[in-house]
């Protein structure tokens, strides 16, 4: 579903965020990209929407992701941004969930209809009338969420989704993560959600794959954690 | 120093509230009337020939018409005419300042609907009058037209996209503005004890620094659009065309104002 081929982004024209990225992910299946700060896992994602340039190649569902496709592209894929207050410009949570099937052309029938849906099965049907700024964080997440899986794509992308989180809230999300059966990619240091959740772990550093497989096997490793700037997973610790 | 932080975050609050109670406004102008269900360029048109033929008027009589005929929509709207007066009595002491120069400059006595009055008495009504009505058809016509109907009306009546755009990224940009420059307000005066507002020789960093950040939030903003499938170059293309009962409601209303302005004495 997501193939890239010696994918490289610079920044600046001398910051290599991302070097030569092989990769493969296959339909359905939940990746993990983990890695310390500044190590280029948002950066790979936010290359697959098409809002970075790059060298190399990179195909969503054997679409090349070159300006031209961009909308086929962002049909496919549904992007969860790190700050849930990124996400969110309209005025009340409503209009936010209705925004993109606006786009999409969908029929006001089936756009109140996809709303009571998804509100619901989020939990979220209470504040659809209120205002985006006086949500609390796990609200906003939550809604955030909601805006993407509203939209049905193929491929969800998320960039550190329990950031900012407290336990309840970050337990929510990922509950509602691993009923999402999509093929998933998720940027996160947040190593004892990758446990829970991924079915694959990629190990990222300095813009570079260091590990690629089983998440027992990198999850484990904690010679490899450290040396990448990483601990393991709490759960290991004990 | 709570008690100067905690008015100062009742002063952010207050201003906050204010753009809530605007997105207020585009939630009512999805409510089921008759006028909610109109054309937005009927919407448009109407609210903006009431407009210039109020504005270019200048018999008293003919504004209090227009006036009254605009509260008798905003009710025919359920709209909340409370609000509703006071939003136009809001912006009154401004076109008072404006216009209470009249009273002393323009003495001339004038003969009023056969009352000798003075020339600058009538002028300083008329801007009242014509402030509070303004006011008032704007209100009915944001109150009953969501910002996404207003922006595909414009487009239809060619309104150069450009400045759609601008209008809609306003109206979305601006919380985004609000609560930066609420969240480094609130991290100023909690490290600037002594002082209740931010200092004369502090703003321009202060200031400096919100554009910076609100300018990294709306690129990220403009991402998360784009990412959901907007598209400035066809945003709000998929807008309604004006059918023969919108266009013949619109001739109705653009007649009965029309009227006004010349049965009026």
């Amino acid at each position: 579903m997501i193939e890239t081929k010696e994918l490289s982004v610079v920044y600046d024209q001398s910051v290599h965020a991302l070097k030569d990225v092989d990769l493969h992910v296959k339909e359905n299946e939940i990746v993990a990209i983990i890695g310390q700060n500044g190590s280029g896992k948002s950066t790979l994602l936010k290359s697959c929407v098409g809002l970075l340039t790059y060298k190399g190649q990179l195909n969503i569902t054997g679409i090349p992701v070159v300006k031209e496709n961009y909308q086929s592209i962002r049909e496919k894929i549904g992007y969860i941004f790190q700050d849930p207050q990124h996400q969110m410009f309209m005025g009340n949570v409503y209009d936010d969930l209705a925004f993109g099937l606006i786009n999409q052309g969908k029929s006001e029938e089936e756009i109140k209809k996809r709303i009571e849906d998804i509100s619901k099965y989020l939990q979220i049907d209470d504040l659809l009338n209120k205002s985006n700024f006086k949500l609390s964080g796990g609200q906003k997440r939550m809604v955030a969420i909601a805006s993407i899986l509203i939209m049905e794509p193929d491929i969800i992308l998320m960039d550190e989704p329990t950031a900012f989180l407290d336990p309840v809230s970050r337990r929510r999300v990922i509950n509602t993560m691993k009923d999402f059966h999509k093929t998933t990619v998720i940027a996160t240091h947040d190593l004892d959600m990758a446990l829970d959740i991924a079915n694959r772990v990629i190990l990222i550093n300095n813009g570079q794959i260091i590990a690629d497989g089983s998440v027992e096997d990198i999850l484990r490793n904690k010679d490899l954690l450290e040396r990448n700037g990483l601990e393991l997973p709490f759960r290991y610790q004990r | 120093m709570w008690d100067i932080l905690s008015q100062g975050r009742e002063n952010m609050e207050k201003l906050l509230n204010a753009f809530v109670e605007l997105n207020q406004q585009d939630q009512t102008s999805q409510e089921k009337t008759w006028l909610h269900d109109l054309h937005p360029v009927t919407k448009i048109l109407v609210g903006l020939f009431m407009l210039i033929m109020m504005l270019s008027s200048f018999k008293i009589f003919e504004i209090i018409i227009y006036g009254i005929v605009i509260h008798l929509l905003a009710s025919m709207s359920h709209l909340d005419i409370k609000k509703m007066i006071k939003r136009g009595v809001m912006v009154l002491p401004l076109s008072f300042c404006l216009g209470v120069s009249h009273l002393f400059f323009s003495r001339d006595i004038i003969v009023y609907y056969n009352i000798n009055v003075s020339e600058g008495f009538i002028l300083f009504l008329l801007i009242l009058l014509k402030t509070y009505v303004s006011v008032s058809i704007l209100y009915v016509v944001m109150s009953i037209t969501p910002m996404r109907q207003l922006s595909s009306g414009l487009k239809q009546l060619k309104v150069p996209s450009l400045l759609i755009m601008q209008l809609t990224m306003t109206y979305q940009y601006i919380f985004v503005l609000l609560n930066a420059a609420k969240d480094m307000y609130e991290a100023y005066i909690l490290r600037n004890t002594n002082s209740r507002y931010i200092e004369l020789k502090d703003v321009g960093c202060f200031i400096g620094q919100l554009l910076i950040r609100c300018v990294y939030q709306s690129q990220e903003l403009y991402n998360a659009m784009i990412c959901r499938g907007f598209d400035h170059t066809n945003a709000y293309s998929k807008s309604e065309k004006i059918t023969t009962d919108q266009l013949f409601i619109m001739v109705m209303f653009l007649s009965l104002i029309s009227l006004i302005k010349v049965v009026t004495p």
